[in-house]
C-alpha cells in the first residue's frame, strides 16, 4: 500500500475540516434564521389579530359586525394567502375572511378565552401557520360571548422567503469555502516547498553533483538536513576506514606470507619454528585489523549508555575469568556516567582497558567515573580512570600502543593489541586513552571523551 | 574426564576431539546447538567447550538454557569474533571462561583443566595427595619425587580420582565419566584397572589409598 503524500494528507485534512465546518455553519445559521423568521410571523400574525378584535363590533343578538373595510387588504382578496376567521365557543364559523372563500378551515378549533396558539399545520414548511387567539365578549346586561378569532397563513410566502435566504447563504458559504481552500493551498506550498528543496538536494548528492545538503533551512527541516549530513560525512568516513584497514590488512599479512614463501624445508625444526611464528603472527594481524573495522560504524544518534554499569558487567565476566587471581576492585563510580556511543564501542574498549589491569595487577584495581562539563551539559564529558597496582606499563609498550597512527601490526609485542584497539575505539569519539603512573604503584589508562553538543 | 565439544566447523571438532582424546579425555562431539543442548543435559559431562557461533541455537543460547536446566559443570567458550560485548553476555548467560579463535591448543587446554580444577575446588595445576602428585600441564605423575608410569586409561582414572579425594566414587561414575558415548563399556574393566592402578601407586601395598567399598564403589582417601 503506498502512503498518501504529505501534500495529499494535508490538502484532504484541510478540505474535511472547510467543508465540515461551513457545513455546520450554515445548518446552525439555516436554522436559526427559520425560527426567528417564525417568530416574526408569529408577532405579524398577532397584530392582525389584534386589529380584526378592534374592527369588529357584537350585536346584542351575539351576530358579529365586521366592517367591510379592513387595514389587512389580503383578507378581501380572493385566495391571497392570507385568511381570517372568527369561531364561536361551538366551534362554528361565525365569520370568515373573503379570501379564504372555497378554502376548508375546518379543522380549526376554538381556545378558551385569554388563550393564544401558534402553529404549523404540518412539519417542513408545506403547512400553512395559524395564529389563534381566544376572547371573551361581554355585552352590556352583563352577557357574555366567546369568540376564538384566528388568522392563518399560507407558507408560500414564509418559503420564498426562506428560500432567497438560504440562496445567499450558500452562496456566500460557498465562496468563503473557496477562498479558505485556496488559501490552504498556497499556505500548504509555501511550508512544503524547503521539503521539496531538500529532495532535490538529495537528488543532487545522489547523483554526485553536490556533496551534501547546503541550502538554509527552517529550524524543523534544519535539524534533520544537518543530520544527514553528518550521516553521508561518517558513511564517507566508514568508507575510507574500511578502505584503509583492507590495504593495512593486505600490507601486513604480506611480509609474514613472504617468509612463509621463502621457507625451503618446513620438516627442519628451524623452518617450522619460523611457519609457527609468522602463522601466529598473521593471528594477530588479522584480529587486530578485525577489530579495528567491525567496531561499531558512525551513527547520527546515540542513546545513553550507562557506563557503570558495563564496568561492572565487565568486571563480573572478568571475576570468572580471573578466579584464581583474587583482585580486589574498588569503585568511585559518579551517578549518571553517560557513555554517548555505540553500547559495543564501549565493551570494547573498557573491556581491553579493564582486561589488561585485571592481567598486570598484583591484587588491586580502582575504578572511577567523572563527569565534565558545565552545569547543564546533556551529552557531558566523561572521564574513566582504571589503575593497578602492578609492575606498570613498559615505556616500549606505551610507545607502541600510544604512538598516534602507528601500525600496531609491525610491533605487535603480544600484549599490546587491546590497549591499541582501545585507542583506536576511543579516538573515533574524539576521546583520548592515556597512561598515567598509578598512586597504587602501577598503571593507570585514563580514558577521556569530551562533552559534545547533541547534533 | 568427560568433555563435550559444541563445534560445527567438523575439521576443528575432530582436532579439538582428536587431541583432547590423546590427553585422556572422554569426548562426546556435538555438530550444533540442538545436539549440544541434548548431550548437555543428558550426559554426565565434567567441562563443556561451546562455539557461540552456531547453527539452529545459538552458543548463548545453549549455555542458558543449559544453565536453567540445572547443569553446573563449567563452560568454556569459543568464538571467532571476539567482541567484548559477546564475552559479557557469554559469560553472564552462565559460562566460566571464553577463548578467541585462532588459539593454540595448548591454551585451550590449560583453560580447560583450570576450570576443572577451580570447579573440584583445587587452585593448584599439581595436584597432590600425601606422597601422590599429578600434573595436569605435563600429566606427569610422581609418587615420593619418583616418576609414575601410567597407560593414557590409568592416568584419566587416577586424574578422576585425584579430583574426588575422600568422596565415595561408584563404578557407574567412573565409567560414565571415563568413557565417552562412543567407547565400549565394560565396568569390569574398571576393577582391572583400579587393581593395576593401586599396584603402581603403592606396590608395598602399605598406605592402600584406593579402599573398596562393597557394593558402592571406591574411594581414594586422602593420605597424611
Amino acid at each position: 500500500m503506498t502512503t498518501l503524500s504529505l501534500r495529499h494528507r494535508l490538502l484532504l485534512a484541510a478540505t474535511i475540516t472547510v467543508t465540515a465546518f461551513l457545513g455546520l455553519a450554515g445548518f446552525a445559521l439555516d436554522k436559526a434564521f427559520i425560527s426567528s423568521a417564525k417568530e416574526s410571523l408569529r408577532h405579524e400574525l398577532k397584530a392582525q389579530v389584534i386589529a380584526l378584535l378592534t374592527a369588529i363590533e357584537v350585536e346584542p343578538d351575539g351576530s358579529l359586525l365586521v366592517p367591510a373595510e379592513l387595514p389587512e387588504s389580503r383578507l378581501f382578496n380572493m385566495q391571497s394567502g392570507l385568511y381570517a376567521t372568527i369561531l364561536k365557543s361551538d366551534g362554528s364559523q361565525s365569520w370568515t375572511s373573503r379570501s379564504a372563500m372555497g378554502i376548508d378551515l375546518g379543522f380549526l378549533q376554538p381556545l378558551q378565552p385569554g388563550r393564544e396558539q401558534f402553529e404549523q399545520m404540518s412539519q417542513g414548511l408545506q403547512g400553512p401557520f395559524y395564529f389563534g387567539f381566544g376572547v371573551s365578549w361581554e355585552l352590556e346586561g352583563n352577557e357574555v360571548f366567546e369568540l376564538t378569532l384566528i388568522l392563518v397563513e399560507d407558507s408560500d410566502r414564509m418559503a420564498q422567503f426562506v428560500g432567497s435566504y438560504r440562496r445567499d447563504l450558500f452562496l456566500w458559504l460557498g465562496l468563503a469555502g473557496v477562498l479558505l481552500l485556496i488559501m490552504q493551498l498556497v499556505t500548504l506550498r509555501w511550508g512544503l516547498t524547503p521539503l521539496a528543496r531538500v529532495s532535490r538536494e538529495i537528488d543532487k548528492i545522489e547523483h554526485g553533483q553536490q556533496e551534501k545538503i547546503e541550502g538554509r533551512y527552517p529550524g524543523e527541516i534544519a535539524q534533520l538536513s544537518s543530520r544527514i549530513n553528518i550521516f553521508i560525512e561518517n558513511e564517507r568516513k566508514n568508507l575510507e576506514r574500511y578502505r584503509n584497514t583492507l590495504g593495512d590488512l593486505a600490507h601486513s599479512l604480506k611480509t609474514p606470507l613472504a617468509v612463509i614463501k621463502g621457507l625451503d624445508d618446513t620438516s627442519k625444526e628451524k623452518d617450522q619454528t619460523l611457519l609457527v611464528e609468522h602463522v601466529d603472527r598473521m593471528s594477530q594481524i588479522i584480529d587486530y585489523q578485525l577489530k579495528r573495522a567491525a567496531s561499531s560504524q558512525f551513527s547520527i544518534m546515540h542513546t545513553a549508555v550507562d557506563v557503570n554499569e558495563v564496568l561492572r558487567k565487565i568486571d563480573l565476566t572478568l571475576k570468572k575469568v580471573y578466579a584464581e587471581k583474587s583482585v580486589a576492585v574498588q569503585w568511585e563510580l559518579e551517578d549518571k556516567a553517560e557513555f554517548f556511543g555505540d553500547s559495543g564501542d564501549l565493551f570494547e574498549f573498557l573491556g581491553n582497558i579493564f582486561e589488561n589491569a585485571y592481567k598486570f595487577c598484583n591484587e588491586k584495581i580502582h575504578v572511577q567515573t567523572r563527569r565534565f562539563g558545565d552545569a547543564q551539559c546533556v551529552h557531558c564529558g566523561l572521564e574513566i580512570r582504571i589503575e593497578d597496582d602492578g609492575a606498570g606499563i613498559s615505556s616500549d609498550l606505551k610507545d607502541a600502543v600510544f604512538k598516534r597512527g602507528a601500525r600496531i601490526d609491525q610491533q605487535i609485542p603480544g600484549q599490546g593489541i587491546g590497549l591499541a584497539v582501545a585507542q583506536e575505539v576511543v579516538s573515533r569519539y574524539e576521546g583520548s586513552l592515556t597512561t598515567e603512573k598509578s598512586r597504587f604503584g602501577g598503571a593507570a589508562l585514563v580514558v577521556t571523551i569530551p562533552p559534545s553538543v547533541p547534533v | 574426564m568427560r568433555l563435550l565439544i559444541v563445534e560445527d566447523e567438523s575439521a576443528l571438532r575432530s582436532q579439538l576431539t582428536e587431541r583432547f582424546r590423546k590427553n585422556g579425555f572422554a569426548v562426546d562431539e556435538a555438530r550444533d546447538g540442538e545436539e549440544g543442548l541434548y548431550f548437555g543435559k543428558e550426559y554426565p559431562v565434567d567441562i563443556a567447550v561451546i562455539d557461540l557461533g552456531l547453527p539452529k541455537i545459538g552458543g548463548i543460547e545453549v549455555i542458558r538454557q543449559l544453565r536453567e536446566s540445572g547443569v553446573n559443570y563449567p563452560i568454556l567458550i569459543l568464538t571467532a569474533r571476539s567482541r567484548w560485548q559477546e564475552k559479557v553476555e557469554g559469560l553472564e548467560a552462565g559460562a566460566d571462561d571464553y577463548l578467541a579463535k585462532p588459539f593454540h591448543f595448548e591454551e585451550l587446554q590449560a583453560r580447560v583443566s583450570a576450570l576443572i580444577r577451580r570447579s573440584a575446588g583445587q587452585s593448584n595445576p599439581v595436584l597432590e595427595n600425601g606422597p601422590i602428585a599429578l600434573d595436569t600441564r605435563t600429566q606427569d605423575v610422581t609418587v615420593s619425587g619418583q616418576p609414575l608410569d601410567l597407560t593414557a586409561f590409568e592416568y584419566r582414572l587416577l586424574y578422576y580420582l585425584m579430583l574426588n579425594v575422600g568422596k565415595v566414587v561408584s563404578k557407574m561414575e567412573l565409567t560414565e565419566h571415563l568413557y565417552d558415548e562412543d567407547a565400549d563399556r565394560d565396568s569390569n574393566v574398571i576393577e582391572v584397572f583400579i587393581g593395576r592402578l593401586r599396584k603402581k601407586i603403592d606396590p608395598e601395598g602399605a598406605v592402600n589409598p584406593i579402599e573398596t567399598l562393597r557394593g558402592r564403589g571406591y574411594r581414594f582417601t586422602a593420605i597424611d
